[in-house]
This record gives C-alpha cells, sequence and structure tokens, in this order.
C-alpha cells in the first residue's frame, strides 16, 4: 500500500491559515486516515478540523470488521471526545485573553468541519468510509489504454453518492451538540472493498468538485491516482490557475493498494 | 450598464481586494409611523442594520480577529445627508473596514438567543448585541442628495480599487424622493464600476400598509400606475445571476434573468432576507469569500 498526500492553504493565505485537514497511519496492514475541511463562519475552525483527523486515526484503528451499529456508536463516542478536546484547547487559547464581543459570540456559536474518515484492512482489502458533508472517497480501478464509453467500470465509484444535492449546503459537524441534532441522518457509513491496483482517493470540497466535475475526463481519472506529491500539486497549480479548480484549501490522500 | 446582464460579478473577496457595502437609510419624518407589529420603521430599519452588520463582523471573524473583507458605509437621509454610524472613532465617516466597525461599536447590549438544543427542546443563551446605528426620523426625503454623496464616497473607491468585486447599495426608503428624481442621481452611480462590473443599486421600499408587496420584478406591470415605484424599479440593477441562482435557492422559486434589486412595500422579514441574501459573500453562496 503507497500513501501520498497533500495539503495546501488557499493561494494567497499562509500554510497556518488553511483551514483543511488531514492525518493519516499505515500500521501492520491497518490503513486508518482522515480528511476535514473546517468551515470558515467557525470560530477556530481549523482547530476542529484538526483535532477531528487526530482522534480518528487514533481511536478507529481497531474498529474492524465493518459492523454498522458498533460504528455509528463508536463514531458518536468519538465526537464526543473531539468536542471536549476542542473546548479544553479553546478554554486554554483564551484563558488570559481579554475577549472582543465577537469573539465571545462566535466561541458561543462554535466551530463547524465537514469529514471523512477511512479504516483498511490493505491485506484483506476490506474497510470502510464514514463521513459527514462534503469530503468524498473516489475508488478508482487500474486501465492502461483509453476506455471506451461502454467501460463503465473504469468510471471512479464515489461515495456518499448523494454530491450533487448537498454541494451547497452540506451537512456539518459541530462543536456546539445542539448543532448536530441531525447527525444519525447525516452521517454516511459505508463498506468499501479494495482490490489490487485500486487507488482510494480522500478529499475535501474543492478538489472533490474537481474531481467530480471531471468524471469522464479520462486523462484526470487516470493520472490523479498515479500523482506523487509533487504531481498533485500541480494538478492543483494548474486547476486553479485555470479556474477548473475552486481557489479553496485542499487536503488530500491518495492510497493505491499494490 | 455594461455588467447589468450579470456576466461579471466573480471576483473573489479578500482581504486584498475587499468589496463595499454602502447602506442609503431613509430617516425622513414618515419613518417615524409604526411598521407592521413591531416598532416604529426608523427604530426597526436601525435594529436590522445592526444586526446585519453583526452578522457581517462575524462572518469576517477567525482566530486572527476580524479580517478586512468588507468596507461599510451607512449614509441616512432626513433632516440632512451624513454618515450615520456611531462609536469610538466612526462618527462621521463615509467608507469604514469593517474591523473599525467591529471595534468600535457605540454600545454593547445583551439580547438571548433561542436555539434548538438539538434533543427536542430549546436552549436560551445570551449574546452581545452592539449598536451602532440609532433611529432617527425627521423632515423629508433627499434621496437624490444621498445617491451623489453615496456617488462621490463610493468614485474614490473603486478608482482605488479596480480589482474588486463592485460596491453594492442598499437604498432602504418608505418615501418618495423630495429633492427631484433620482433617475440621473441613480445612473451615475451604476455607471461606476469594477473590472468586475458595475456598481449595483438596489431598492427596497418599505411600507405599513396592506398593498401587496412586489419582490424583484423583470417589468412594471404590478406597478404601473404608481409613478414613484415606477422610478425606483428604473433605477434599480439588474441582479448578477450568482444572487438571483442564491434566491431561488432560498425561496425556492424561480425569478427572471432580468429581475432587478427592486422590492415594492417590503415588510420587515423580506428586508431582512434580502440584505442578509444581498451582501452574502462566503465560499459557498454567491462569489468567493477568502476563507
Amino acid at each position: 500500500m503507497q500513501v501520498v498526500d497533500i495539503r495546501v492553504p488557499k493561494e494567497g493565505n499562509s500554510p497556518e491559515e488553511c483551514e483543511d485537514s488531514l492525518r493519516y497511519t499505515l500500521e501492520e496492514q491497518i490503513f486508518v486516515g482522515a480528511v476535514a475541511d473546517g468551515a470558515s463562519q467557525g470560530y477556530e475552525s481549523r482547530v476542529f478540523s484538526r483535532i477531528l483527523c487526530d482522534h480518528f486515526v487514533s481511536e478507529f484503528k481497531e474498529a474492524l470488521p465493518y459492523d454498522e451499529t458498533a460504528i455509528r456508536e463508536k463514531f458518536q463516542t468519538f465526537l464526543d471526545g473531539v468536542i471536549k478536546a476542542f473546548d479544553d484547547e479553546i478554554t486554554e487559547k483564551t484563558k488570559e485573553k481579554e475577549l472582543k464581543w465577537y469573539e465571545e459570540n462566535a466561541i458561543k456559536t462554535g466551530s463547524f468541519s465537514t469529514f471523512l474518515g477511512v479504516v483498511l484492512n490493505s491485506e484483506k482489502g476490506e474497510g470502510y468510509c464514514i463521513g459527514v458533508g462534503d469530503c468524498f472517497l473516489f475508488q478508482i480501478k487500474p486501465f492502461e489504454k483509453e476506455p471506451t464509453e461502454e467501460d463503465i467500470k473504469h468510471l471512479p465509484i464515489v461515495y456518499p453518492e448523494n454530491y450533487a444535492e448537498q454541494s451547497n449546503t452540506p451537512y456539518l459537524l459541530a462543536t456546539e451538540s445542539r448543532y448536530n441534532g441531525q447527525l444519525s441522518d447525516n452521517l454516511y457509513l459505508s463498506p468499501i472493498k479494495v482490490e489490487k491496483g485500486d487507488a482510494i482517493i480522500m478529499a475535501t470540497d474543492a478538489f472533490s468538485y474537481f474531481l467530480i466535475d471531471h468524471l469522464e475526463n479520462r486523462r484526470i481519472i487516470k493520472d490523479v491516482p498515479r500523482c506523487s506529491e509533487e504531481g498533485l500539486r500541480l494538478i492543483v497549480d494548474s486547476g486553479r490557475k485555470n479556474k477548473n479548480l475552486k481557489n479553496d484549501d485542499v487536503a488530500v490522500i491518495i492510497l493505491r493498494k499494490e | 450598464m455594461l455588467y447589468e446582464s450579470g456576466i461579471r460579478y466573480v471576483h473573489e473577496v479578500s482581504r486584498a481586494n475587499p468589496t463595499v457595502f454602502v447602506f442609503l437609510i431613509d430617516q425622513s419624518g414618515s419613518m417615524s409611523e409604526q411598521w407592521g407589529t413591531g416598532g416604529t420603521k426608523s427604530s426597526e430599519v436601525a435594529t436590522i442594520l445592526n444586526r446585519l452588520l453583526n452578522n457581517l463582523i462575524m462572518r469576517c471573524t477567525k482566530s486572527d480577529g476580524v479580517r478586512n473583507y468588507f468596507n461599510i458605509g451607512v449614509i441616512g437621509y432626513g433632516a440632512d445627508v451624513k454618515p450615520v454610524l456611531k462609536g469610538n472613532t466612526l462618527s462621521g465617516r463615509d467608507l469604514i473596514p469593517i474591523r473599525e466597525i467591529a471595534d468600535n461599536p457605540l454600545r454593547i447590549e445583551k439580547k438571548t438567543k433561542k436555539e434548538p438544543d438539538g434533543a427536542g427542546g430549546v436552549m436560551e443563551y445570551e449574546v452581545n448585541f452592539p449598536i451602532w446605528l440609532e433611529p432617527e426620523a425627521e423632515n423629508g426625503t433627499p434621496m437624490c442628495g444621498a445617491l451623489d454623496y453615496a456617488y462621490e464616497v463610493i468614485k474614490r473607491w473603486v478608482d482605488d480599487n479596480p480589482d474588486s468585486y463592485p460596491p453594492t447599495v442598499f437604498n432602504i426608503t418608505d418615501g418618495q424622493a423630495g429633492d427631484g428624481d433620482p433617475a440621473t442621481n441613480a445612473a451615475k452611480i451604476k455607471q461606476l464600476q469594477t473590472n468586475d462590473g458595475n456598481v449595483l443599486l438596489f431598492n427596497i421600499n418599505i411600507s405599513s400598509n396592506t398593498s401587496q408587496m412586489v419582490k424583484f420584478p423583470d417589468d412594471m406591470s404590478q406597478f404601473s400606475n404608481d409613478p414613484y415605484a415606477m422610478s425606483l424599479f428604473r433605477t434599480a440593477s439588474v441582479m448578477p445571476e450568482n444572487i438571483i441562482a442564491t434566491l431561488e435557492r432560498s425561496e425556492e422559486k424561480s425569478y427572471s434573468r432580468n429581475s432587478k434589486g427592486f422590492i415594492l412595500n417590503a415588510d420587515a422579514i423580506s428586508l431582512i432576507e434580502f440584505l442578509d441574501i444581498g451582501t452574502k459573500r462566503d465560499t459557498q453562496m454567491l462569489i468567493n469569500l477568502e476563507e
């Protein structure tokens, strides 16, 4: 299993301002990875997205095999822990500070983020993805030559499949529990099965919509899974330059089963 | 008029290229009348503007403070035509970076906010509600003077910010211009432009009578016997496609691509909703706001 990742701030912003996060581990054939997109309307969203990824990687390592009920319950416990860690960090950051009125209001509203986590046993090729909002997972089968239109099996599988409906108002995880009331209805969970040669791409919204817009573009769908980190950066740069990829923070993890 | 078809209005709003919102507030004597079941028109409009400024500031609040994505002007017209935001360093200033507005409210009141608690109940919590604008209602309606004032303010700004998303002017009034026909004055403002499009002028006529509200018309057929309404319609800009698309999503109805930024006989809710959509500049709606 090979893993490549990039995390790129929006052009014009510093790396410290990037609100997208990613984290993964690959130990003893178990891959656990996460990407998250802190929402711009939240307070310290980059902290929230970072804690989401960090906690997922540390807490879901043992969460195999696939058991939907158990995973859903575990996710709720995981989120409670993330919220507590977020509150602790914000309290620590602000305890010596005289807060302005808008900072007080922002803290009361809290932070928001989309999220995608993947747990995969690379040896068995089995695992699952779990997510909220418009972080997407793409599974791309290998192909050596230009496929024909009938060669539909080479189209990537996109999880979650309701991407067209949520592009404007994705559901968001929140650090204030009162906003997580509809979580169970919006928590996407699906088993995944990976074969030799498959690529899994986990991406936050900007890169995801770039791929979705190019699902029929064989060259991009063929090239992206094979990219090095440098190649991914070139794709992001040229996509932004050509206005095919929105100038937004980007977090991408690609894993290839070899 | 070059871009009124909505083919522009795509530039990203950023700290390097902020945009402008100018609010022209009718403060004539008739604004002391009751508006719906609330207070007077002037007090309700002041509350709505204070809340809007609050919301704009919250959209700009990041871990490093309030980012200057917007410059704001609030110009009152009644006894006089003048900037009307109050606060430590704000009085008398035409266009003010939003960070300065955030840091200099006149005072901060406390309000109780009610929200679903996520478990079937309702929770209440206290939030800060800053005040910058106080209600005023006196004398006539010098709308032409207000438009001229806005023109001078915006002209300087577009000259200095040619790459920015064009300024948007919201003219909120309950009456007829008392100092002439505003057509020429409005046309001058709309001719100003950045290289992303012309300045947008949106007219919101508020009313406490029971006349039918007309929202974002593309022709004058519904008020063809009302010269005053026809004048406001003519002077309003055609809305850019991104604003129309957002309205359509919000209201779940279709609007013509030639719909103008004009509401006749608006109630408070319609005013709030239009100001919210007309100023929305975030990553998921309308143009791109730098994250």
